[in-house]
């Protein structure tokens, strides 16, 4: 049994996706399901599995480790999945999404996030990649009539099967040079080799997994189709796919930079630290020129991967304020995209998406509370206290600083306080302009409750975050 | 009895909440009553804390909420602490406060409930930052005030967010504030990782012991670290203060309701930058090359701000120019070392600042939003208690003797003259020239001479909202007198709400500066001896935690490195200077007669002089009324690049072009044809992935070279 | 025998053409062939390296590359029938509706 302890959360979240699946194909036509309750029920037993699993470090077929460091990511996409659920009710209906599939392809997706957060073999986060990447693509093209819909998931689809060509060919130099895929044996094999120049096989595959993963984590200049794919996705699938990829990619980014490739940091630091800063700059500047939401968005969220690489770089054993800060982004980032995105997704119809800047106009009229909480998410997403976001950056452009990455935090800093910018102009669209007539629907209580979460998170994360950074580094601590 | 001190942020933040989310369903009189009824209870504790703080030795309370940021060795605590610095600031914000509370309570009758419920939220709101930003202790603490403020003036700028004017001096507020929070930023960081501490107290005492350190940071010296990290912080200060150069904020955030210019923009926000500068007095000290900016910067702005005001014809932009210009006295007492003046100056100017921009919302109300002093005039006798108030006010900025204003900017100016500083003396002189003139010429246009407004319209009936004429009369761009103006029969002079601070303020502004009469004048400069502590590093490094974590700080034992006590140049004056002090003092009293003189001459007795003036040096005339073209400068040199950089630049240039180029490079060298380069446009997915394999390239180039 | 350099070369030349083909082939079924040979290349590189070193784990790795390469190409024909139905065409030219 204990073999199998570590993939209990993936197989809870897999089995609540085919029950997703199954409820589907046995539903009278017309009849409504509550099936994101599934998934829900779901997500709280792989939830509730990763903090009984916590401080275990199981292993599975020795290929998956739920240490600490897969638990806390575990979490963040217990957190996305539940938000998800409780926004995707009423907008898989009114978009007229495909249910079951719907459902089914989400859970399969956070399943594939979770499996790459915990594998601990080069091979198991090739597959973990392909299983969530997979669904995401199906996912960004669900909206079957919809030709942006079809357009977005064929980019998404072509240029994300290029990067993972090129990331499997990186596996297959690791392998090459350790005759394994496994991160601690390629670990050792790579401080075997000692000081010196490295062999080209190794400089080869860190150039080629760096690419792998900048490409899911929408890093300049492999961000390409992060604007197209997230204008064309349905809302609710922009915000799941904006967090869950994002937070499953970079932890499996994370893991192997610093863990085995850690013999290798001379090497990586320079190039991720010029990704980090181009992605930063290009991210900020031409977000500011966006007027659709999502699309602004979208590089807002390009920006905000350029912000987790200084993270990652700044991260070093002895680095006290920098480990946490990646895990802490994360989770900040995903509470406060979800709830914005999820804002947007609420608001949209199937005639009219509700993601053009002018949509807002006068939302503050007609709904104040979504107003407020629009702009908290937007205010947070630009980094002002007492918001979660500014306490990520804060920690972030620290970490940078304590390293010696001055040019790094300076340019975070910059375009932090530019990409306020875009921000600012959503809420000044909300607050000070007449609006239009555009008819808003209803919103359930159920994605109130959602927003609510994320709302409330926001704040803790912003106000209270001790007890969350405590955890983060304690989690993180493990994969060193 | 410490706890106390928290509640003195936490009641305006309960006003907030309750305002903020059932305000919609209380009564006017309920909403503006709770956040009237907070401000003076937290005025009460402010005073109460204020007493204990007075008792303990040394003066300074703490409450200490635990860690709030915590890992590795940033350890940052929420910490308040209690001085006598803050507690001038507290007071003046709660007291202040409360009394713009008051007065909004009858200037906003005439808006609707739950617009009414919005703007008293948001005021409490921002009296509870404010209240954090001045009790922090450390920089993080402070931060969160410091941006929570920034938040809160721009939404109240843009309160009649319907004008598009007002929501454009919102965002313009915001993106200046924006910019010096950046240097505020960066400044802590820098702070941060030279000194490894961002408590006030830990980084006075820290950068005391090692200013002396060749490397402190990498190849910087400890000076050369304090140097940038203080000019960083004063960028942030200049942001909030409105500065040169960032000061192009406050005058068009003239478009909020007056009470919000009164508060934020005149008595309390503005100065924020002023108490980032007194709250570390003792880095500042060490960086004598920010000071001689700080001080240069200040008394620039001052001069600028003045003879702008000159010309203006706006009652509120001619009062916002008067801030800019009086905040500029603020840093030229910082600048030159004199914390206590600046401080002081602060203080006296938070009362008569605050009344004259209360007297100018009286006018206005009376005169249904008109705000140009050219409609204006003889309001003298239908406007009594505003008249007499607002004379007082003018009176106490103009430095007329014995009035609060006098005390502070002679202090300032006496101490810069002291300390060498002769030429930026000289300016301050003349700004203080201007000062007088500016202000008496907008008294005697508004309130002297024949009407020149119609007031008896009489096409609307009496129960017209003025209000909500302000936003319709402001909205539409030609001067609103005249048939449509809509006016009320007759004036009416202040209602209570309104009248009652006015004349509390009236009464501050003769007395406040009471508290500092220099030994010149056989006082004993109380406020000095009161303020001194706050400006150097404190006796005893040692904190006891009591059970409950909070304790007053006791103990005598002194742990600081005493060795190097921070320059100040605030000694008591010896008997030699005390006759250049009263020389000055008489200098100056001169000075604002004659600054009245000369407005009354151009304002009553002979406008056409003016007039024929301004004609005459026309040139000059047109470089003041348009402020500098300070804005219209940075539209070109700052805003349409960047706007261009990302449409034409980044965005289309290089997303289309630079990558489409690449391609044509790297990726499809193989394929024939010059036509490749024009049908790959942007969109196209392969465009997409020649970026992805640009990237390959590169970092793949980049290994083939190095190694 | 043939020594392993060969191998790796080999599956590079594989590499670069089914790289080339993303940018040369102008149908989108084509494309995603072409990514099947980068991914075969990549194939060719495990099974090498595994005979190399005397294992089997290259040549089972080679199995999950597969179907990993089954599943996507079932995904990007669905994708591709969808994307055919509102244009009626197959060029990658043809799909840039989403810009800047």
């Amino acid at each position: 049994m204990t073999d199998y302890a570590a993939i209990i959360p993936i197989v809870i979240v897999a089995l609540s996706g085919t029950a997703a699946m199954l409820a589907e194909a046995f539903r009278q036509p017309g009849e409504r399901m509550p099936i994101a309750g599934l998934g829900l029920i779901g997500l709280a037993g792989a939830a509730l599995a990763s903090v009984f699993l916590w401080d275990s470090d199981a292993r599975s077929f020795g290929v998956i480790r739920s240490d600490n460091f897969a638990l806390f990511i575990n979490l963040i996409l217990c957190v996305i999945g539940v938000l998800t659920m409780l926004f995707s009710n009423e907008v898989v209906e009114r978009e007229q999404l495909p249910a079951g599939e719907y459902y089914a392809l989400t859970l399969y997706g956070i399943c594939g996030m979770m499996m790459m957060a915990a594998a601990d073999d080069l091979l198991i986060i090739f597959l973990a990649l392909e299983v969530l990447s997979l669904s995401v693509y199906v996912l960004t093209g669900l909206r079957r009539a919809s030709e942006a819909s079809a357009e977005a998931a064929f980019k998404y689809f072509l240029l994300g099967s290029f990067s993972s060509a090129f990331f499997l060919y990186g596996v297959a130099f690791a392998f090459a040079i350790s005759g394994s895929t496994r991160l601690d044996q390629i670990g050792v094999a790579l401080s075997a080799q000692g000081a010196g120049t490295p062999p080209t096989l190794a400089l080869l595959a860190v150039g080629l997994l760096a690419v792998g993963f900048a490409f899911k984590v929408s890093a300049v200049p492999f961000h390409m189709w992060t604007p197209d794919a997230y204008e064309g996705a349905p809302t609710i699938v922009t915000a799941f796919m904006s967090t869950g990829v994002k937070a499953a990619a970079f932890a499996a980014f994370v893991r192997v930079f610093l863990s085995p490739l850690e013999p290798l940091q001379a090497q990586w630091v320079p190039i991720l630290s010029a990704v980090a800063g181009v992605t930063m700059i290009l991210g900020t500047v031409v977000g500011v020129a966006q007027t659709n939401i999502k699309r602004m968005l979208a590089y807002s969220s390009i920006a905000h991967a350029g912000y987790l690489l200084i993270g990652l770089i700044s991260n070093s054993p002895t680095n006290g304020a920098g480990k946490a800060a990646v895990l802490f982004y994360l989770l900040t980032y995903a509470v406060t995209n979800l709830g914005a995105l999820g804002i947007v997704a609420l608001l949209g119809t199937l005639q009219n998406q509700h993601d053009e800047l002018r949509d807002f106009a006068g939302l503050w009229k007609s709904r104040p509370v979504l107003a407020g909480l629009m702009t908290v998410f937007l205010l947070s997403l630009g980094g002002l206290p007492p918001t979660a976001g500014f306490i990520a950056k804060w920690y972030i452009f620290t970490a940078a600083v304590q390293e010696g990455h001055y040019w790094l935090a300076i340019i975070g800093v910059l375009t932090s306080v530019v990409s306020v910018f875009f921000y600012l102009r959503i809420v000044v669209m909300m607050y000070m302009t007449e609006g239009t007539e555009t008819p808003r629907p209803r919103v359930p209580a159920t994605a109130m409750a959602g927003l609510a979460l994320a709302t409330a998170a926001v704040f803790y994360l912003g106000v209270l975050p001790t007890r969350i950074l405590d955890l983060a580094l304690a989690s993180i601590a493990t994969i060193f | 009895m410490v706890t106390m001190l928290l509640l003195i942020p936490l009641l305006p933040f309960a006003g907030f909440l309750v305002n903020a989310f059932v305000g919609k369903r209380l009564s006017k009189s309920v909403s503006g009553g709770l956040a009237c009824a907070v401000m003076l209870a937290a005025f009460g504790v402010s005073v109460l804390s204020v007493w204990t703080m007075l008792g303990a030795e040394p003066r300074a309370l703490r409450v200490d909420l635990g860690m709030w940021l915590a890992s590795g060795d940033l350890q940052v605590p929420f910490v308040l602490r209690l001085d006598p610095l803050s507690a001038v600031m507290i007071l003046v914000v709660t007291g202040i406060g409360s009394l713009i509370h008051i007065y909004s309570v009858g200037y906003m009758h005439e808006e609707p409930d739950s617009e009414y419920a919005r703007y008293f939220s948001y005021l409490n709101l921002f009296a509870s930052f404010m209240l954090i930003l001045v009790l922090g202790a450390n920089f993080p603490v402070m931060f969160v005030g410091w941006e929570g403020v920034g938040l809160c003036s721009y939404l109240l700028i843009g309160f009649w967010f319907t004008k598009q004017s007002a929501a454009d001096a919102g965002k313009k507020a915001f993106i200046v504030n924006r910019i010096g929070n950046l240097g505020f930023i960066l400044g802590m960081l820098l702070i941060f990782v030279t000194f490894g501490s961002l408590d006030f107290q830990d980084v006075a005492a820290r950068a005391a012991a090692r200013a002396a350190e060749p490397a402190a940071f990498g190849m910087l010296s400890a000076e050369a670290v304090m140097t940038i990290a203080t000019l960083l912080l004063f960028l942030g200060a200049a942001g909030k203060s409105a500065q040169i150069p960032l000061h192009v904020w406050l005058p068009d955030a003239m478009e909020g309701p007056t009470p919000v210019s009164a508060l934020i923009h005149a008595a309390t926000m503005v100065t924020a930058g002023v108490y980032l500068i007194g709250r570390n007095a003792v880095l500042f000290s060490h960086a004598p090359f920010t000071l001689a900016v700080v001080a240069a910067i200040g008394v620039a702005t001052a001069l600028m701000a003045g003879t702008i005001g000159l010309v203006q014809n706006d009652i509120k932009r001619v009062l916002a120019y008067s801030t800019v210009s009086q905040l500029g006295y603020m840093f030229l007492a910082m600048g030159v070392g004199a914390y206590a003046a600046g401080i002081f100056h602060l203080y006296t100017h938070a009362f008569f600042k605050a009344l004259l921009f209360l007297g100018s919302g009286a006018v206005i109300h009376a005169l249904a939003g008109e705000q140009d002093l050219r409609n204006m005039g003889g309001l003298k006798k239908h406007l009594p208690i505003t008249y007499w108030t607002f004379l007082i006010g003018a009176l106490a900025i103009a430095g007329v003797p014995l009035l609060s204003g006098f005390f502070s900017k002679d202090e300032i100016l006496f101490r810069t003259f002291s300390s060498g500083h002769t030429f930026l003396w000289l300016i301050g002189v003349i700004t203080s020239l201007l000062t007088a003139t500016y202000m008496f010429r907008l008294v005697f246009l508004a309130f002297h001479g024949e009407r020149r407004h119609d007031a008896h319209d009489g096409d609307h009936p009496e129960e017209e909202e003025p209000v909500r004429h302000i936003a319709h009369v402001m909205a539409s761009p030609a001067p609103a007198h005249g048939a449509h103006g809509g006016h009320r029969h007759g004036l009416h002079d202040a209602p209570p709400s309104m009248a009652i601070p006015l004349i509390v303020l009236a009464i501050g502004s003769i007395v406040a500066g009471y508290v500092g009469v220099p030994h010149a004048l056989g006082g004993a400069n109380h406020i000095e001896t009161f303020l001194e502590p706050s400006f150097e590093i404190e006796a005893n490094r040692e904190r006891e935690f009591t059970a409950a974590g909070f304790s007053p700080i006791s103990s005598i034992q002194a742990t600081a490195p005493q060795h190097e006590r921070a320059p100040t140049t605030e000694t008591h004056a010896p008997a030699a200077d005390e006759r250049t002090e009263l020389m000055l003092m008489g200098l100056s009293s001169g000075i604002a007669v004659a600054g009245i003189g000369i407005a009354a001459y151009f304002s009553l007795r002979r406008r056409d002089a003016a007039d024929a003036l301004a004609h005459r040096f026309h040139g000059l005339y047109r470089l003041l009324c348009n402020k500098y073209y300070v804005d219209e400068l940075y539209e070109a040199v700052i805003v349409q690049p960047i706007k261009l950089l990302s449409t034409g630049g980044l965005w289309k240039g290089v997303d289309a072009g630079f990558i489409d180029g690449t391609v044509n490079g790297v990726g499809l060298t193989v394929r024939t044809g010059s036509g490749a380069l024009r049908r790959l446009q942007t969109g196209s997915i392969r465009t997409y992935a020649a970026s992805l394999f640009l990237g390959v390239v590169l970092i793949l180039g980049y290994y083939l070279l190095r190694y | 025998m043939v020594p392993l350099n060969y191998y790796l070369i080999l599956s590079g030349i594989l590499f670069a053409i089914g790289t080339s083909g993303v940018f040369l082939r102008r149908n989108l079924i084509t494309v995603m062939l072409s990514i099947e040979i980068m991914l075969n290349a990549v194939n060719l590189t495990f099974v090498a390296v595994g005979r190399y070193l005397g294992t089997v784990d290259g040549q089972i790795i080679t199995f999950f590359v597969m179907t990993v390469a089954a599943a996507e190409a079932a995904v990007g024909l669905a994708l591709v029938i969808a994307l055919f139905r509102h244009r009626e065409t197959l060029s990658p030219d043809a799909f840039t509706a989403l810009k800047w």
